[in-house]
């Protein structure tokens, strides 16, 4: 049964008018008085029973009030009435209104005044309207932890990227919220619970139609999921929120609309504190002082051989179909091995579970991608993906007649399949097929005057991974991940240098965590990797240290050439716990165990990490750990290397704060220490055994960050962030020399702002180090070979000069139908900024030049949604 | 190495290469090979221990220049990498001598015992000054400076293989049997050309008159090899079971300069019997530097077998408007 509301006016004529008479305790009129009447601050409704009124009547009741200098209402007594039961319903609603007491020169004094209710009847029915056109959607949602368990409380946020609309709901105990009538268009949500991580989620509400959505959310520090870990790795969750929509949303998370990342999430890595710049855009990825050999990248716990295509423009895996990146540019948990840098580890989303068929198509001047999402049947889903490029197309055109042949234009490709299916509630199975492939060939010189110098580089890797989660109870759940392959690496330099490998990697992985008491998790796991292998090596001298050593222009050193079979083996098991033995501290301890057969080698790295919660805002944070690598596959093939060379060990230590200001900023510093025992080095003069384990490096260097953002309502989303650090090596018998990518200053700073009607703009700047390099200080004619070789000065000891440029990004986003559409313009280095990156000489090492980097490359696109 | 690739790549894209010369051009005094004579049998290039042997450099010079030498020769030392070092002493030692046309240097290979510890190769070192004098000896100063009015400066090393046990002693690649063409004519040795004025000289083999092209209009010169030049050898590779030695062919690099225009190469190779006659060409010098008599342009060829094997040998043409 419904009721009749009433609607109020104060008979301010009236009240104001009987003002002066109806002060209660006033003062003297002798002199002018500046007198203000009560303001009401809360209503209360009257309420009737709707039988009482006939359709459309109108009733009408005015109380008399008695307001003290308090502003509550001390008497209320009937001045007209509108009869039973009108009269007694004022009266009740007008002894709860609160007002704004009224004032004598500003000193408030209690008052009476004349308050009315009216009272209205339902209007006679009409001949019903035309249907209007619908304008406005509903979302509807579910809020969910990790294990499906609802969220109860969670505060959701939502803000209209377009206007000023704002909402916000709690969930209630289901973890359900609704937000009706919402004009049709887009909307940031920003989801926050207790004890869990906030979410972000950008949906797009269609007129007429309701959408139904399921977040989920991480636990802090609750030992569920990697991302919560109390170790001292950066979270970018990237693109697509913990979350599944029944409806196609358009993901917009801060990371892929960085400018100069031609929206590619995972190159939003190299904007992120610790990561310095490789030269040419290589795509190589150097972590906090760390050779790029030193890091790794995995999907989901399986490595995969690179990261970006060439050149660095794009990353192998198509960002839309990613879940989140975590970066750890240090102290890594025990669940990853074997590297003694950093670790990127890739989660790939599941594809969304509602009953509509999605796709997105991104074409720019580079490249095109095709994404497919398409549902199965209760709770399975497929998604598809593909890129391809078109610089072959045109990359005969641009090349100047008679430089070379080109055999096979620059060329990459990459796809993906995930498909998702919970058969139970506790158990979760993922299919990904995924794959990629970079190929370049040329001829140099294909006439008879001279031998032809092919330069061919082709990378092509194919993944099939399998996933099951199975969840015992809530205390012990088990991943399982079986993947296997196949790896294809050739790189031709002409005669003077060739390698073509083939590898068929097979991982297992295992894993348990087991929640052994509320402040106790424990994780362990088997990271079993086998690795048959075949591959020819051919080079003009002998394998030389990877690093540190300038090139010679020539030599004396036979050839080496190697046609090797093997199995490369290498198991490994970890064991952790996270623990909290009192509220604010969450303690982590680590051990894991390799064996590397290649060298029939073990490593034991035992690590710890902590997390103090000093209050709501900081936090304290450290670790200290082992870390330990194999040497490369050259530095220990039998006759071109040392398999007797042991493991390469790092120290890795740090200390740093966190400072979540508010929900918008957030700041971090952080210092480290790393220390490399058994770096391999060449021997003296390159002789046998080649190598041997005489080097040691020391990385030593202090992080600051700050984000602002992604905050409903906040137009601006941030990055600073800025790295002081120095890497060093010590070869046998030399001194202590700069690392080949060591930069002291990496400055990088984004700035995203959500113009609104569909604009988004922003730009990022970048000032860096160049890279050292070993300088040349003179030259020896070497008779017998005809040619110059330099005389360099010492390893490392000048720089480039340093690296700056600014990138832009705009966006249109238009909104038909249900397509969405995106134009936008991503301009890298905007002003040409002519970045030394190498030094060539002449002939005879007399004259230089410089060579420039990437020139200002703009990549203009056109983005479908459905 | 992906990253070195992609350096040399973008390198090459970009063209920044051709900014800086290649040495294709005779711009200054140069040193360009040296040929060892051994007492009594000229034409091998890899002495025996004991034997007594003459270092005879070869050098060029778009004009008139004089040249002095200070040098050392000793064993060298085993190394795979990096710029030769020596096992001991320098066995010989030549002071800066007086200026000459090129320098030349006599020694006596040490005998056997001398090359253990896996040598077998000894090491020349050196400065050459065009147009100077070293200030030092090598024995004193490593690298000793040039004296004299605007001296070129050479540091040379040079590491020669011994013949050890029963190895073939290497030969050196000869040029005098070999057949230049330019544009298709056959192309003698020069026969005191004039230096100036070439146009009103009579046209012949040893001075083919050349009518200035533009760059889309190159000659083209054609080198014919002996196959006897490629020797069978026993080269040293390592390898993933042991360094080994395998059965290898000579290649003959020919490098080719110019004292105007431009070669589009600075070398060229004969490494097919199926193609002994490979190919350059030669970019005529720009009209501005082309006086109404003619132009007179020296070329300098020389041959390498890359085991301390060489040659040389030198042409001239008249370039006319």
């Amino acid at each position: 049964m419904g009721h009749v509301g009433s609607t109020y006016a104060a008979v301010r004529a009236v009240g104001i008018g009987a003002l002066v008479l109806l002060v209660v305790g006033g003062g003297s009129l002798a002199r002018a008085q500046e007198l203000t009447a009560p303001e009401l601050e809360t209503f209360r409704e009257a309420t009737v029973n709707p039988y009482d009124l006939e359709p459309g009547q109108e009733v009408e009741v005015v109380l008399t009030l008695t307001i003290d200098a308090e502003g509550a209402v001390t008497e209320a007594e009937v001045f007209t009435s509108g009869g039973e039961p009108f009269d007694a319903a004022a009266l009740e609603a007008g002894r709860g209104l609160v007002f704004r007491p009224a004032t004598r020169d500003g000193e408030p004094i209690p008052a009476r005044i004349r308050f009315r209710y009216a009272f209205r009847g339902a209007d006679p029915p009409a001949e019903p309207p035309p249907a209007p056109e619908p304008t406005e959607g509903a979302l509807r949602g579910v809020i969910l932890d990790a294990s499906d368990a609802p969220v109860d409380g969670a505060r959701v946020f939502l803000d209209a990227t377009e206007g000023d609309l704002h909402r916000d709901v709690t969930a209630d105990p289901e973890g359900a919220f609704a937000l009706e009538a919402l004009p049709a268009g887009e909307y940031l949500l920003s989801v926050t619970a207790e004890g869990f991580e906030a979410l972000d989620a950008t949906e797009a509400v269609l007129a007429g139609e309701e959408l139904s959505v399921r977040y989920r959310l991480t636990r802090v520090a609750d030992g569920e999921g990697d991302e919560e870990e109390p170790v001292l790795g950066v979270t970018a969750q990237i693109d697509r929120p913990r979350r599944e929509a029944t409806r196609r949303t358009l993901p917009r998370e801060v990371l892929n609309r960085m400018p100069g990342t031609r929206g590619d999430a995972l190159r939003v890595i190299e904007l992120l504190p610790g990561v310095a710049r490789p030269p040419f855009g290589s795509g190589q990825i150097v972590i906090r002082g760390a050779a790029p050999g030193d890091s790794e990248v995995f999907l989901n716990g399986v490595s995969v051989p690179l990261l970006y295509h060439f050149g660095g423009l794009t990353s192998f895996y198509n960002s839309r179909l990613l879940e989140r990146i975590d970066f750890y540019p240090g102290n890594f948990s025990v669940r990853y091995g074997r590297r003694i840098g950093g670790v990127i580890e890739v989660e790939p989303r599941d594809p969304t579970e509602d009953r509509n068929f999605h796709g997105v198509l991104d074409i720019n001047l580079l490249d095109s991608s095709l994404l497919l999402e398409i549902p199965l049947w209760d709770n399975a889903s497929i998604a598809l993906a593909a890129r391809r490029s078109y610089i072959d197309f045109f990359f005969e055109e641009v090349v100047p007649d008679g430089v070379f042949n080109v055999v096979a234009a620059p060329v990459y490709y990459d796809y993906q399949l995930v498909f998702n299916w919970r058969p139970t509630t506790q158990d979760r199975l993922r299919l990904f097929v995924y794959g990629s492939s970079d190929e370049f060939a040329t001829v140099f010189g294909e006439d008879s005057g001279t031998r032809p110098f092919n330069l061919e580089l082709a990378t092509q890797f194919h993944r099939v991974q399998a996933e099951w989660r199975h969840v015992y109870d809530e205390r012990l759940q088990q991943d399982v991940t079986l993947a296997g392959g196949w790896t294809g690496l050739v790189i031709q330099a002409g005669e003077a240098f060739g390698f073509d490998a083939e590898f068929v990697p097979l991982t297992m992985r295992a894993e348990w965590k087991y929640e052994l008491h509320e402040q106790v998790q424990l994780r362990w796991g088997l990271d079993w990797t086998y690795t048959p292998t075949s591959l020819a090596f051919r080079a003009a001298g002998t394998p030389g240290q990877s690093e540190g050593q300038p090139p010679d222009g020539g030599g004396d050193s036979p050839a080496s050439q190697a046609n090797v079979t093997g199995q490369g083996y290498r198991p490994g098991v970890y064991l952790e716990s996270t623990l909290q033995p009192i509220e604010p501290l969450t303690l982590v301890l680590g051990v894991r165990l390799d064996y590397y057969r290649d060298i029939s080698d073990w490593s034991f790295d035992p690590r710890m990490t902590f997390r103090w919660a000093i209050d709501e805002q900081w936090t304290l944070k450290g670790g200290v750990g082992l870390f330990s690598q194999p040497p490369e596959f050259q530095e220990t093939a039998p006759g071109l290397g040392n398999p007797e060379l042991d493991p390469i060990t790092a120290i890795h230590t740090s200390l740093g704060v966190e400072l979540r200001w508010d929900d918008t900023f957030r700041f971090g510093l952080e210092g480290y220490y790393k220390h490399i025992f058994d770096r391999v080095t060449g021997t003296q003069g390159g002789l046998p055994p080649f190598f041997l384990n005489e080097g040691v490096g020391r990385i030593y260097g202090a992080e600051l960050s700050a984000r602002m953002g992604p905050t409903p309502g906040f137009p601006l989303i941030g990055i600073l962030s800025y790295t002081l650090s120095r890497s060093e090596r010590l070869d046998p018998g030399g001194d202590w020399r700069l690392f080949d990518f060591d930069q002291t200053h990496i400055l990088t700073t984004a700035l995203v702002w959500r113009i609104g009607d569909g604009w988004e703009a922003g730009a990022s700047f970048r000032l860096i180090s160049g890279n050292p390099y070993t300088p040349v200080v003179g030259q020896i004619y070497d008779v017998g070979g005809g040619n110059y070789r330099p005389i360099y000065g010492a390893v490392n000891s000048e720089r480039n000069p340093f690296f700056t440029r600014l990138d832009l990004r705009i966006e249109k986003t238009f909104i038909i139908d249900i397509v969405r559409l995106a134009i936008y313009l991503d301009v890298q280095n905007v002003y040409n900024a002519e970045n030394r990156e190498a030094i060539i000489y002449s002939y005879d090492y007399r004259q230089q030049a410089d060579v420039i980097g990437l020139p200002i490359l703009p990549s203009l696109g056109i983005r479908g949604q459905l | 190495m992906r990253a070195c690739l992609a350096v040399l790549a973008l390198a090459l894209l970009s063209g920044c290469i051709d900014d800086l010369p290649s040495g294709v051009v005779l711009e200054r005094p140069r040193v360009l090979g040296a040929r060892l004579a051994i007492d009594g049998d000229p034409g091998r290039a890899a002495p025996r221990p004991g034997e007594q042997a003459t270092l005879q450099f070869f050098t060029a010079a778009p004009g008139d220049a004089t040249w002095s030498a200070a040098l050392t020769a000793c064993v060298a030392a085993p190394s795979f990498a990096g710029v030769p070092g020596c096992q001991g002493e320098p066995f010989a030692v030549a002071p800066p001598g007086p200026p000459g046309p090129a320098p030349s240097f006599d020694f006596t290979v040490p005998d056997a015992s001398a090359f253990a510890g896996g040598a077998d190769a000894i090491l020349f070192a050196g400065v050459l000054c065009a147009d100077g004098t070293p200030s030092a000896t090598l024995d004193e100063a490593m690298l000793p400076t040039c004296d004299g009015d605007a001296p070129t400066r050479e540091v040379i090393t040079f590491r020669l293989p011994v013949a050890l046990g029963d190895a073939t002693p290497n030969q050196h690649p000869t040029l005098d049997d070999e057949t230049l063409t330019i544009d298709g004519a056959t192309w003698a040795l020069p026969d005191s050309p004039p230096a100036t004025g070439c146009a009103s000289a009579p046209a012949t083999d040893a001075l083919p008159r050349l009518t200035l092209q533009d760059e889309e209009t190159p000659s083209e010169v054609v080198f014919t090899s002996a196959p006897e030049d490629r020797e069978a050898y026993q080269e040293l590779v390592i390898t993933d079971q042991a360094p080994t030695f395998v059965d290898a062919r000579e290649d003959i690099t020919l490098t080719h300069l110019a004292t105007a225009g431009s070669f589009e190469r600075f070398t060229t190779e004969v490494f097919d019997d199926d193609a002994p006659s490979p190919r350059v060409e030669w970019t005529h010098p720009v009209a501005e530097d082309v006086p109404a008599d003619g132009l007179t342009v020296r070329f300098v060829f020389v041959a390498r077998d890359g085991r301390g094997g060489m040659d040389w040998t030198e042409r001239v043409a008249c370039v006319v408007p």
